[in-house]
């Protein structure tokens, strides 16, 4: 966990209401796994109070990318970030996704979910994982993974849209049941109405299956109790629990 | 040289910045960031007498300069706490302050009893406010008698200070603060958090699943510096604990100067986890410019 103010090289809008914000930070990029998140100060008074955690999208030498999506107002104050900028972040934080060397990975997401699994993406194929990617969006003008194109070849990358504007029309889990069978492990972020279809599917199948959790959070770091899921055993934190879960832990 | 130290009953704390219940883990979360030992103290977590898992979600809620919270003391329970975490604390040289809470007068007692086993707890504050929990909690803390009682309890069976965290939901705090100091309390935290509720317009119910929650944060440090004038201006002598939207050094001063004793940093951590580090160096910067040899010299000044 390192606490530091980081100079912005960018913060540009990329699809509707989703932008990409680079900042530079060697020593918080080293230490950055796929899964992480940052709390991220957006403002200089205090309302909003809280910082906002936004998921790892990508790691670039040494500056931290993030894909984010409009939402409220504190990410609508992000969004007004100027490159030159300097903004307070703490990070990273929470547990990484598990990664094993030479497997076979789907990883699929929907929607500003898909953010955490592009960086996902980039470490399974650096171990050596042959990945297949399904990402899910509303329509064409809000797709923001040019990123993921220049990691994966575009035959491993599957996209979906809800009104069949872009790929296939539809969800990202139709058909999972038959697709899943050529898979070792499952990776997941988006809705939860998705994230949960998933985890019965990948359960069914006797799949290992790891999702993303997104919560309102107070500290981000595990003091304040605020962001409580319900697992198998009892309530965790997704901060510092997760965000990563197993989707057999879950009480989906 | 300034001197920063302060005395609850005999004592000693290096300096009087502190983090609050609730809003610094068990003690040591942050230490990535700074050695949470410079503080003058933290207060641990609201412990209960077993394991507790708190309420369902949405427990966190945003507000204007402040958030809800509806936690319900979830927590690992007093002897995971004692038996586990203690002996980490004290390896690592944090001052620890156990908060207490208990959902009938026995239980009180029983932890009490605890928390005089180990050294590393420095003082007991028992939590009589707490807005989120079905049993005990605030339903002790805004009644005389009960607070009378629970602080009998407790000083019986502890010779470690014993501080009574108040509700500030009353109509008069000094009443209470006369109930907890009457039945020999040590010294009072002053405030927990204020009942407040929120609706979600699109469902039209309220947002908390317990319905009522905990308002904190910048936007209560006027009701926070208000009660601590008001209790010292009747309890010259007793020991002050102000807590409630501390923000930044110059809240800490203001609830110094309306009487407080030490201060207690809490929802604020959340977006500025330096704020009681960076504070201890200035509040001695703050001492010397303006003349002051001793802490206590600021203490209470605005009732003069």
């Amino acid at each position: 966990m390192i606490l530091k103010k980081v100079r912005i090289d960018e913060n540009k809008k990329i699809a509707e209401k989703i932008f990409r914000l680079s900042v530079y930070c060697p020593e918080m990029a080293r230490e950055t796994k796929p899964g992480n998140f940052f709390e991220i100060k957006v403002g200089k008074t205090l309302d909003p109070l809280l910082r906002r955690p936004i998921s790892i999208g990508l790691i670039e030498k040494d500056n931290l990318i993030f894909y984010y999506k409009v939402v409220g107002r504190g990410t609508k104050m992000m969004s007004d970030f100027d490159p030159g900028d300097y903004i307070d972040i703490l990070g990273p934080l929470g547990k990484s996704f598990p990664i094993k060397k030479g497997q076979k990975a789907l990883v699929i997401g929907g929607g500003i979910g898909i953010a955490p699994l592009i960086y996902l993406a980039e470490i399974l194929k650096i171990n050596n994982n042959k990945v297949k990617f399904l990402g899910g969006f509303e329509n064409i003008n809000q797709i923001y993974i040019e990123d993921l194109y220049s990691i994966l070849p575009p035959e491993q990358i599957q996209i979906y849209t809800d009104d069949g504007s872009k790929g296939k029309k539809g969800y990202p889990v139709q058909n999972l049941d038959t697709i899943i069978t050529d898979f070792d492990v499952v990776y997941s972020c988006g809705p939860e109405i998705l994230m949960k279809k998933i985890n019965k599917i990948s359960l069914k199948n006797n799949k290992k299956v790891y999702h993303s959790l997104e919560e309102v959070m107070g500290c981000g770091v595990g003091v304040c109790m605020g962001c409580a899921v319900k697992t198998v055993e009892g309530y965790q934190l997704v901060c510092k629990d997760g965000p990563i879960f197993n989707g057999k832990d879950l009480s989906w | 040289m300034v001197n920063l130290k302060i005395e609850l009953a005999d004592v000693k704390f290096e300096n009087p910045i502190m983090t609050a219940s609730g809003t610094y883990g068990y003690g040591d979360e942050y230490e990535d960031l700074y050695p949470p030992s410079k503080l003058g103290a933290v207060s641990s977590k609201g412990l209960t007498l077993n394991k507790k898992e708190g309420n369902p979600p949405p427990r966190i809620y945003e507000t204007p300069s402040g958030i809800l919270n509806s936690i319900g003391l979830a927590n690992m329970g007093i002897d995971s706490f004692i038996q586990k975490k203690c002996p980490v604390l004290k390896e690592k040289n944090i001052k620890v302050i156990a908060n207490i809470a208990g959902k009938s007068f026995e239980e009180f007692g029983i932890m009490a009893e605890k928390c005089s086993e180990t050294d590393i707890i420095k003082a007991i504050e028992v939590n009589v406010s707490c807005p989120n929990v079905k049993k005990g909690g605030m339903a002790f803390g805004v009644d005389f008698d009960n607070i009378y009682k629970i602080t009998k309890i407790v000083k019986e069976v502890t010779d470690k200070p014993v501080v009574i965290k108040l509700s500030p939901n009353v109509t008069d705090i000094t009443e209470m603060a006369d109930a907890a100091v009457s039945a020999g309390a040590d010294g009072l935290t002053l405030i927990n958090t204020l009942l407040g509720m929120a609706i979600d317009i699109e469902k039209g119910v309220p947002v908390m699943s317990n319905e009522v929650a905990g308002l904190s944060g910048p936007a209560i440090k006027p009701v926070g510096i208000r009660m601590v004038y008001q209790v010292r201006e009747k309890f010259p002598d007793i020991f002050i604990f102000g807590v409630g939207g501390i923000s930044c050094f110059n809240d800490i001063i203001e609830y110094m100067m309306a009487g407080a004793n030490a201060v207690q940093i809490g929802t604020s951590l959340f977006s500025d986890p330096m704020l009681p580090y960076k504070s201890i160096e200035k509040l001695e910067n703050y001492l010397k410019k303006n003349n002051y040899k001793n802490i206590n010299d600021i203490v209470g000044c605005a009732l003069n």
